[in-house]
């Protein structure tokens, strides 16, 4: 950050003690929350190698005191996993990709304050967050598209998240205003703004945005359930918690289904769901700890 | 920096369709570009809206949703006529405040003390940290407090009793399962939310920061003069959106971990009408519960919005 | 101002479905390459197809979460198939999701069968919207349908059936009382017979050490949260060794149906629990268990008794048990008897599946036949044991398994049925089905006997429409007053009375009445 990169060079001149102070206190509390923050994932992992003993034997899970990888193993064989993974890949780039398309262009025009009907446009967003029509009237559109049992039917409904398109919407709102006007004056148009002058200077904003799409694309379940009846298609989330997370029938009836993994499986198949995503973030996390408008004011 | 400049201001003459006609052609790029958006809130959003009247028909599939009768206010009435639902009402309302009141904060605060860190991939580490059990589902959080916190073998009261204090019920006690309900929901959500501060303080111009060290400023006249204000905007899109959903009190969340014991302070609208049956085909009742919550949520919102903008703020429309 | 936006807002729904229609369509058919819903289509609509061609049968069923995937290829899908001269496209939904096909169905996507939720809303308005057709038509013809009906004459709508009903719990029981038998010899305990034993051992069990680890570190009893939906608690077993006579109601003085906790029994049951409670022999933590929560505990050696499934499940509680001791035993009977002698564990089954053949249905008569095959003996057969000669061959009498073809199709492992038998119609407890590839099959169903026989049996067998309407509501007061009892916010005497009041006026009313005419007219 070009600002911490000032205040080291400034430091050398003059740190007074309460600075020095507020650095140590603050180092020490980040670190205990981050601590606090790590813990259940650390717990996770734990139980997920360790042997259904080890588990059993404790209930604060900081080692696997009795390895095992009877979890990864089950799961690592079973081939649906891997078009599973494929459906979530594709799920998760192709959705965020459209998302990002629509989102940006909407949210550039919407920042336009002066823009006649901007407001009626914005307020008509809006409301959606409020108000949906509810499950059966969305099934049923969803079923006039011919997008059951399709991938579209996890990508499509979902084109916009209103609330991301007001994040980016003020983040634009928020850019300087004279490198576009100039750009317009050079004969440019809105489109060519867009993308050559404004997108280069919201690459923190553009990655946030980018990183809660692709979560939420990442995460999505309960749609797969609603619109997908073959098994083909179903994405990552769908195929571990329908391995995994027994129901109430197969813990207390007499169903065929009573093969009930223990703990330490459940934990590997939450593992295997959240450390590919997790992997993803120092990828984007470079763009919002570089800053990036300063220079590109400046050039 | 805010404002738009007023030469793009186009001079307004009544509503002319000739004048409006020609005021999109010229910036038909604009339009143009809000087409796909305006597409998609149509079809998947506007289109099914007409469902929100089964709240008022007594639904059959056969005749579909627009050729049910009418039946009127007949859902909201026996909702409102269960005893119930005022307490669980207002149990939304409480535990959504306190969670505003804690939980919006935080994420702010710890987003500018990450920022005052020094030390580049240190503080890359600690955001990666806090950013993780955003990741990890309620029904295995809520595995893992419920070990935390167990009253015999928990570390928490572990802790408590070595300390010569009595073991706490926290998940059990009806006193302090909202406090612990709330503590919680902020270790797992704060670390997401500091993202979008942290990109918001990450667009601030350098420059600023120069200028003022030129100057003379400290530490903390930085922060309260130059990256606050500079959030100010998002911060309020934040809290606007927030208010505007006051009635989602943390299903998820609560679902996993509450109990019968628990009921008179805990159990929430969502919890309630889903212990209703919710899940099995009262599709009247479920909209009907919606456009209650709906309805609330966009009176809060559009106040908040209003507020906003009265205090010269952009609001989120 | 706000007004205007209404108005344009409005304007622009109008709008919306002029522009919807084509913008759908253009969408439709960019996308169509990659949609594989070409095949859904094709197959609602050859319904008209004549004898000859195999009449399409989609199926659409909850069935089992963990049911194996049904290829394309799969073989008993073909012998069904060929059959019955039917094209069967069976759709299993993820995670029992009922949901799905309530919203399938009230969204006008129509499978041929369907199997749903017995004793839901959802259901019910099949039924009463005239969403599935009756199939008393088909009972003379379809001997299998017949005799199954016969066996569930209670589940006629106006003397009508409207689809084949698969309770469960309704004709077996798997629940027993089980203890630790290490913990009971090492304290020279047996297992209890009557109430006053079973605390002497509960008791025990939490303060004398039964682990023998020196510390005060376990509890006599755990079990899981009541259940707000189906109003069952942990401690229904001290209900009915009080003298409740049955699983649902009971019966005043002048024969009127009341609700359980206006039964003499309830009252010092509950005192009985309370004692219990507050002498600190429970897992002060019951409250928030779930079922694996409370088996793990089991497991850690916290507590020494709990209500637990058998059948099945007893070699998985003994194999997690013996992972920390391997010397730990378990046991495992009827639940303690009370004053008079009376006792019982469970209640009978109210819930279940319903599956109907639905009026949207092109070839009925197929989709009826086909039901009646998969409640027949021979469909039975073919779900379980697979084709003879290619699934398993007879030496004999006895059936001898190909693992290996077995696994090509989508059978269980180890011996369990093929996907299509999960769940709709039986499960293997009812039927008393194990395979002989199990091991300990003997103990296992000689456990459902036992569990079955203290089952307590429901005085009205169905969910009267009022209590599908509003059960789930007064099954959540009680719980609620039974929890405030328990925990003494609310004296037991007082709080049944208040119970009363709050269950009768919030819909109890009205379901007592409609239980009390079925009650009468059925005796």
């Amino acid at each position: 950050m070009a600002k911490q990169k000032y205040e080291k060079q400034g430091s050398h001149i003059k740190v007074s003690l309460g600075s020095r102070i507020f650095d140590a206190f603050n180092i020490v509390f980040l670190t205990f929350l981050a601590l606090a923050c790590f813990y259940p994932f650390w717990d996770c992992l734990v139980v997920s190698f360790s042997s259904l003993k080890g588990y059993l034997s404790t209930n604060i899970h900081l080692w696997p005191s009795e390895w095992s990888f009877e979890g990864y193993t089950y799961m690592l064989t079973n081939i649906d996993l891997w078009t599973s993974y494929a459906n979530s890949i594709f799920i998760t780039v192709a959705g965020t990709a459209i998302n990002m398309l629509i989102t940006t262009m909407a949210a550039y025009v919407l920042s336009k304050k002066n823009l006649k009907g901007q407001r009626f446009f914005m307020f008509m967003a809006v409301f959606t967050m409020m108000f949906s029509g509810g499950i059966i009237p969305t099934y049923i559109v969803i079923k006039d598209l011919h997008l059951i049992n399709s991938v579209w039917s996890m990508i499509l409904p979902t084109a916009i998240n209103t609330y991301n398109l007001v994040i980016l919407r003020n983040f634009f709102m928020d850019l300087p205003q004279e490198l576009e006007e100039a750009a317009l004056l050079d004969g440019c148009t809105e489109v060519g703004v867009l993308f050559k002058i404004m997108l280069p200077i919201s690459k923190p904003a553009l990655t946030t945005v980018t990183l809660f799409y692709a979560v939420d694309h990442w995460n999505e379940f309960f749609s797969a359930i609603m619109y997908i009846n073959d098994k083909k298609a179903w994405p990552l989330q769908l195929f571990l918690r329908s391995m995994l997370f027994e129901n109430d029938a197969a813990y207390s009836g007499g169903g065929e289904s009573l093969f009930l993994l223990g703990q330490p499986m459940k934990m590997a198949a939450v593992m295997m769901a959240i450390i590919p995503i997790m992997c993803a973030y120092p990828f984007f996390q470079k763009y919002f700890t570089a800053g990036m408008t300063a220079g590109a004011v400046k050039g | 920096m805010k404002g738009l400049s007023a030469k793009k201001k186009e001079p307004k003459k009544g509503g002319q369709s000739r004048n409006l006609g020609v005021y999109i052609w010229k910036h038909k790029y604009l339009y143009l570009m809000l087409v796909p958006a305006v597409v998609y809130y149509i079809i998947f959003c506007y289109v099914p809206m007409y469902g929100v009247s089964i709240a008022f028909k007594d639904f059959n599939p056969m005749l579909g949703i627009m050729k049910s009768p009418w039946i009127g206010f007949e859902v909201f009435e026996k909702l409102f006529s269960m005893d119930k639902f005022y307490s669980v009402f207002w149990n939304t309302i409480r535990i959504s405040i306190i969670r505003l009141i804690f939980g919006f904060p935080f994420p702010i605060i710890i987003a500018l003390l990450l920022n005052e860190l020094h030390h580049d991939k240190f503080k890359r580490v600690l955001q990666t940290a806090v950013y993780i059990p955003n990741f990890i589902s309620w029904v295995v959080v809520g595995g893992i407090l419920t070990s935390i916190l167990s009253m015999d073998s928990g570390i928490v009261n572990g802790i408590i009793t070595s300390l010569g204090f009595k073991p706490i019920g926290f998940l059990t006690d009806e006193k302090f399962f909202v406090p612990t309900m709330v503590v919680s929901m902020i270790w797992k959500t704060f670390g997401w939310n500091t993202i979008i501060y942290l990109a918001a303080i990450t667009g601030i111009d350098s420059q600023l920061y120069e200028a003022a060290t030129v100057d003379g400023a400290n530490r903390w006249q930085k922060l309260l003069h130059i990256t606050l204000p500079c959030i100010r905007s998002i911060i309020i899109v934040v809290l606007i959106t927030r208010i505007g959903s006051l009635m989602q009190a943390g299903f998820e969340q609560i679902f996993v971990l509450y109990h019968p014991g628990v009921y008179g302070t805990a159990d929430i609208i969502d919890t309630y009408v889903y212990r209703m049956g919710l899940q099995e085909g009262k599709f009247e009742l479920a909209t009907a519960v919606g456009l209650f919550k709906s309805v609330i949520n966009f009176c809060l919102l559009v106040a908040a919005n209003k507020i906003a903008r009265m205090a010269g703020e952009e609001g989120i429309y | 101002m706000k007004k205007r936006q209404v108005v344009s807002l409005a304007l622009a729904g109008a709008m919306a479905l002029s522009v919807t229609a084509c913008g759908g369509g253009q969408g439709t058919d960019t996308k169509a390459p990659a949609a594989d819903s070409g095949k859904n289509e094709a197959a609602a609509d050859s319904g008209k197809s004549d004898s000859g061609k195999p009449v399409p049968i989609r199926w659409l069923t909850t069935g089992d979460a963990a049911a194996k995937v049904i290829k394309e290829d799969d073989r008993i899908v073909a012998a069904i198939n060929e059959k019955l001269g039917i094209d069967l496209k069976v759709e299993i939904v993820p995670e029992n999701n009922t949901e799905k096909v309530n919203v399938a169905m009230a969204s006008g996507d129509f499978p041929d069968v369907v199997t749903g939720a017995y004793g839901t809303s959802a259901t019910q308005q099949w039924i009463d919207d005239g969403m599935v057709i009756p199939l008393t038509p088909y009972m003379d013809k379809l001997p299998n349908i017949k005799a199954w009906l016969d066996d569930y004459q209670w589940t006629a709508v106006n003397g009508d059936y409207y689809g084949i009903p698969f309770i469960t719990q309704y004709q077996a029981a798997n629940t027993l009382l089980m203890m630790r038998k290490d913990w009971l010899d090492k304290l020279g305990l047996s297992y209890p017979k009557t109430l006053d034993e079973m605390k002497t051992v509960l008791t025990a069990f939490t303060n004398d050490d039964p682990d023998g680890n020196g510390k005060n570190d376990t509890y006599g009893f755990s079990s899981e949260k009541p259940s707000s939906t189906n109003g069952q608690t942990p401690f229904d077993w001290v209900f009915f060794a009080y003298g409740l006579p049955h699983g649902d109601y009971s019966l005043d003085a002048d024969d009127q149906v009341i609700p359980i906790f206006e039964d003499p029994s309830f009252i010092p049951a509950m005192h009985y629990i309370k004692d219990l409670w507050d002498s600190g022999v429970v897992d002060p933590e019951l409250m928030l268990n779930d079922i694996p929560k409370k088996e793990e505990k089991f497991y850690q050696g916290k507590i020494g008794a709990m209500p637990a499934t058998v059948y099945r499940h007893i070699n998985r509680h003994e194999n997690s048990l013996k992972e920390l001791f391997p010397d730990g035993e378990l046991c495992y009977d009827m639940p303690p008897a009370g004053p008079d002698g009376a006792l019982g564990m469970s209640r009978q089954g109210k819930n279940g599946f319903l599956t109907c053949v639905t009026t949207a249905c092109k070839n009925q008569d197929k989709a009826a036949e086909f039901v009646d095959f998969m409640i027949s003996e021979e469909g039975n057969h073919l779900l379980r044991y697979g084709i003879e000669g290619i699934h398993y061959t007879k030496e004999g009498d006895k059936i001898v398994y190909n693992m290996e073809e077995r696994a090509k199709d989508a059978f269980s492992d180890n011996g369990w049925a093929h996907a299509l038998a999960w769940g709709s119609f039986y499960w293997p407890l009812e039927s008393g089905f194990m395979p002989d590839t199990e091991v300990g099959k003997e103990r296992a169903l000689a456990s459902v006997e036992v569990a079955s026989k203290c089952q307590v049996p429901n005085l009205v067998k169905q969910k009267t429409p009022a209590e599908v309407q509003d059960g789930s509501a007064v099954n959540d007061i009680f719980i609620q007053y039974f929890s405030d009892m328990l925990q003494g916010k609310i004296g037991i005497e007082e709080g049944t009375a208040k119970l009363s009041e709050a269950w009768r006026s919030q819909g109890g009313e009205e379901i007592l009445k409609e239980a009390n005419d079925v009650y009468h007219a059925t005796k």
